[in-house]
């Protein structure tokens, strides 16, 4: 009967592995994806404007004072497309004095210039890398949600797909090794100490 | 190794990964966890065109000081900023050069709080849109900047300036940049 519980398992371990290495595969993937293809996206606009702006003019927003009249302004855009990629932005960028807040979910004075620099930005045509790089010049990778692809934050990047291949090879040799322990048949010795062991308690006892 | 110490040996892994974490995790305990932003410091200056707060003048950033000076970024709303300048009028006394930024302010608060505590600033930029606070990496009011005279920021200072600041911080890093024109050891 106990012979019948280890074939099903070695039955079903496999496509059940095959199934891991699949997941533990497109995990990887999509984990590292967009970070892979950051530098690719910068051509998603074919501005060549370089990120240093222009001085602003006070006419795009008039010089208002106070936070509900700057938070609450409809913001026109060229195309929806540019909405889209501001409301990413904001999303992806961190509030410099809030420690752990977005842009936008941030309503200190800070949050709101970067808001504001974000959309002049984004309106006067700049790729979303180049609106990434002019913040992270002014404050930092710390502005990011986004950490760089670099060598000092490979661990951070790769950490957790590699923990979870680790996993997944554990995992595998465990499951093996039981199939391999089931293959050996038991030697007379071994029988002759199985049937004690079963009559003397009336239940198989659990192997070391 | 037999096969059981292997096994042995492989239930440590987590107890090992536990110590390695505790230990991780004690060295961090009670420390301030606030992350300053720091991108600008040994930047060139930004490159600015402002009003003057205290007379109709126009400031760029070649009306800045030819000598190493202190930049104070203020606001007359700030009420740490109201904490610390009777030190910067101190500082002032002392001979030490500062240029105030009036920051996201009205001209009106501004210059009745000058007049009320006193005008520590040779020069007074008015930044009343943060542009100009944006370019230098500011995140909010009072934050102070050691600028060299090639106009490099050399250090920048999140937070109230009061004596122990002055002398752990900002006079070491502005005594090493008035003796060694190219020196900033003592800039961190």
């Amino acid at each position: 009967m106990s012979l019948n519980i280890i074939q099903a398992n070695r039955v079903t371990s496999l496509p059940q592995s095959a199934w891991l290495v699949i997941g533990v595969v497109m995990l990887t993937l999509l984990w590292t994806l967009p970070v892979l293809a950051g530098p690719a996206s910068s051509t998603e606009t074919t501005s060549a404007a370089p990120v240093n702006p222009a001085p602003l003019s006070n006419s795009t927003i008039a010089s208002v004072q106070g936070p509900l009249v700057s938070t609450l302004m409809p913001l026109a855009f060229d195309n929806p497309a540019q909405e889209v990629r501001y409301h990413l932005l904001l999303e992806e960028l961190r509030c410099p004095k809030c420690q752990n807040a977005s842009l936008a979910g941030s309503d200190s004075p800070i949050a709101q210039d970067l808001r504001r620099k974000t959309y002049e930005l984004v309106k006067a045509g700049h790729s979303t890398r180049e609106v990434r790089d002019y913040m992270v010049s002014r404050y930092g990778d710390f502005i990011s949600y986004r950490p760089p692809m670099r060598a000092s934050t490979w661990f951070l990047w790769f950490a957790p797909p590699l923990l979870l291949v680790i996993g997944a090879i554990f995992w595998l040799l465990r499951s093996k090794s039981s199939d391999v322990a089931s293959d050996t048949p038991l030697s007379v010795e071994e029988q002759a100490r199985l049937q004690l062991l079963l009559g003397k308690d009336g239940e198989q006892k659990p192997s070391r | 190794m037999s096969r059981m110490s292997m096994r042995r040996a492989l239930w440590l892994i987590p107890l090992v990964a536990f110590v390695v974490l505790v230990v991780m995790l004690w060295g961090r305990l009670g420390r301030d966890p606030m992350i300053v932003p720091q991108a600008t410091t040994g930047q060139a200056f930004p490159a600015f065109r402002l009003n003057s707060l205290t007379d109709s003048g126009v400031l760029t950033e070649a009306s800045l000081p030819r000598q190493p000076f202190l930049l104070n970024v203020w606001g007359s709303w700030c009420p740490t900023c109201a904490a610390e300048q009777p030190y910067l009028m101190h500082l002032a006394t002392q001979g030490v050069m500062m240029v105030g930024v009036n920051y996201k302010d009205q001209t009106a608060d501004a210059l009745s709080y000058l007049s009320a505590r006193g005008n520590p600033f040779v020069l007074n930029l008015q930044d009343a849109r943060g542009d100009l606070g944006v370019d230098l990496g500011v995140t909010g009011a009072p934050e102070t900047f050691v600028v060299n005279a090639d106009h490099r920021i050399m250090q920048h200072v999140i937070g109230e300036i009061d004596d122990t600041v002055w002398q752990r911080q900002l006079k070491p890093c502005l005594d090493s940049l008035r003796v060694n024109q190219g020196g900033n050891a003592a800039c961190h």
